[in-house]
């Protein structure tokens, strides 16, 4: 496997604290993200195979209900909010198991400046691999669903918000189930339920447009969720890792 | 929807009333079986002689990677 | 130079950390002895509010226009639901404590809840099945309510299996709890954004929900009956703390004469 990334995390702030001389959180946080960014992207292929599982998900479903252009126009939008889903839960299995692994993680929550600063780094590094990549791919499924134009742009938008407070949840999920055996399944039992809010309101937006009716609604308590989640979902990540670790 | 009577829906009735019973009479049950293996247990503990005081639960903590990397370093 | 194991960092703390545990330590047996004497109470108020329950529902309540006697099921669904809700809260509530409070009894009974929660939770998705099959003439409806308690069917579930994947009952009471946490502030969440996928899609335009209108009998029936449920669940509750307790405990004193004293009560 490759190296882990809070060494190189952790050992700017600290020898530049050290000096002295004071960090601003967002300077820290800018190239906490380009980091993880950038190890992100070293393993390439983890991003692209939940690209490829995700394009795969969605091209299974005709095979099972048929093919017809008006079921797969009414069905589409269902099938890319739950392939999303599941794409970014997979995605998520190992979050932070490298670090718990080899103790580095107990390390950089007790001395990163801003550890949950470092939460949102990486979260957002990881969203920016998943749930960007699969809202740009839209299109693409459109065309397999036979979707117009403007219901694209209204499942891209609802990706958008959406697959951020996803990928939160998935953090959560991977942060409570660190070295559990069997790890990614018990991540889907606890992540699924409470990631319906966010299936309901996001597939529902598109099917809202579909039916005539305008998405403003079903998007904007996407919005509503959006804002909830961040800070609130980001404090627990923290608590949840720092119970795995034992603090 | 038909007015119906204890004699075309008796089976429904029956049902949802013998599943709570059921589960309610099954759930004690497993109960009473797992304390009565809990004192067993218990028992066992005492009989093999070990200290009452030491409580596996006070002593115990579970070892992470760096805490065993310190042990190690410190041996 | 001694080679013993000691915490890194830790050594400030340790003082403190004995004295929470030896006051958790004094805690286990008077909760033990309570929760032994409170059993047969909650068991035996159970059996009689069932019964005056199950009295006015089968007997007393008035024969519904619409439908009929199946109606009667409401006396087992409604308070199974309710007991599901009320059950989960306090768990919730139990896994607060033990968080918050670092206090391992409060977390054992947040996990003593659960199953029971769970049972009452499959109670009312099984009787409301049992009950929309006659009435509506399918066994599931996407219903606002039964969708909702399906949720929290996954969400009991979900709790008891990371409590159970995790080998250390520490982090297992702290990560389940926080579970728990998660889980409570979200039901209003689930629950709202159901109701609202309910309504927009205008599939089922029928509703479990819609129960007959309630004269006061099918009332004080639904209520006897869910305060029957609610000491069953204490009881039950209570049972599986103590065997936890005498699992967790099995090497202390108290806990090895406590199970003498239970295995002498239980030979007849």
């Amino acid at each position: 496997m490759t190296v882990p990334a809070s060494p190189t995390v952790a050992a700017p702030s600290s020898t530049r604290a050290s000096q002295g001389a004071p960090v601003s959180p967002l300077a820290l946080g800018g190239y906490w993200l380009r980091t993880e960014l950038r190890v992100i992207l070293r393993r390439g292929t983890d991003v692209i195979a939940a690209l490829v599982f995700f394009l795969m998900v969605t091209t299974l479903f005709p095979f099972a209900i048929g093919s017809q252009p008006e079921l797969l126009r009414a069905v589409g939008p269902g099938v890319v909010w739950v392939a999303a889903l599941l794409s970014v839960l997979l995605s998520q299995a190992h979050l932070f198991s490298d670090e718990w692994r080899d103790g580095s993680l107990e390390q950089w929550l007790m001395h990163a400046p801003w550890p949950l600063l470092a939460v949102y780094a990486r979260i957002g590094a990881q969203w920016l691999t998943s749930g960007v990549a699969i809202t740009l791919m839209a299109p693409l499924i459109a065309l397999q669903y036979g979707l117009t134009a403007p219901s694209v742009a209204v499942l891209m938008l609802s990706l958008l918000l959406g697959t951020p407070v996803l990928c939160l949840l998935g953090a959560l999920a991977a942060a409570l189930t660190l070295g559990v055996r069997h790890a990614s399944l018990l991540m889907a039992l606890v992540m699924l339920p409470l990631a319906v809010p966010v299936l309901v309101f996001g597939a529902g937006a598109v099917g809202a447009w579909q039916a005539g009716i305008d998405p403003e609604a079903h998007l904007s308590l996407l919005g509503a969720l959006l804002a909830l989640a961040v800070p609130l979902l980001g404090g627990a990540i923290l608590w949840a890792l720092r119970i795995s670790v034992q603090q | 929807m038909n007015a119906s009577g204890w004699l075309t829906h008796g089976v429904f009735i029956a049902a949802a009333f013998g599943a709570c019973a059921l589960l309610m009479a099954l759930e004690l049950w497993w109960l009473r079986r797992d304390t009565a293996q809990a004192v067993d247990e218990a028992i066992a503990a005492g009989a093999a002689g070990v200290s009452p005081v030491r409580s596996a639960v006070l002593v115990q903590r579970t070892p992470t990677a760096s805490t065993e990397r310190a042990q190690g370093d410190r041996a | 130079m001694s080679t013993t194991f000691k915490p890194l960092d830790r050594d400030a703390s340790t003082d403190a950390a004995r004295s929470r545990r030896w006051l958790w330590l004094a805690a286990p047996p008077r909760f033990f002895a309570l929760a032994t004497a409170l059993i047969p109470w909650c068991l035996a108020l159970a059996a009689v509010l069932g019964a005056a329950g199950l009295w006015v529902g089968l007997w007393l309540a008035p024969t519904d226009a619409q439908q009929g006697e199946v109606y009667r099921i409401i006396f087992v669904h409604v308070p199974a639901a309710w007991m599901s809700m009320l059950i989960y809260l306090a768990m919730a509530g139990w896994a607060a404590i033990g968080l918050i409070f670092q206090a391992r009894l409060a977390s054992m009974m947040a996990r003593a809840l659960a199953p029971t929660g769970a049972l009452m939770t499959f109670l009312a998705l099984f009787t409301g099945a049992l009950w929309g099959q006659p009435t509506w003439g399918t066994w599931w409806v996407w219903d606002a309510r039964l969708t909702s308690e399906l949720l929290l069917l996954f969400l009991y579930l979900g709790f008891i299996a990371l409590h159970g994947s995790i080998e250390d009952p520490r982090r297992a009471d702290r990560a389940a709890g926080l579970l728990a946490l998660a889980g409570v502030i979200n039901v209003p969440i689930i629950y709202f954004s159901v109701q609202w996928w309910n309504t927009l899609h205008q599939g089922a335009s029928v509703s479990l929900t819609r129960a007959p209108s309630m004269a006061s009998t099918m009332l004080s029936g639904m209520l006897l009956m869910a305060l029957a449920f609610w000491a069953y669940s204490i009881a039950a509750a209570l049972m599986r703390v103590r065997a936890q307790l005498l699992r967790r405990e099995q090497h202390a004193a108290w806990a090895q004469s406590a199970a003498h004293t239970q295995a002498r009560e239980s030979q007849p």
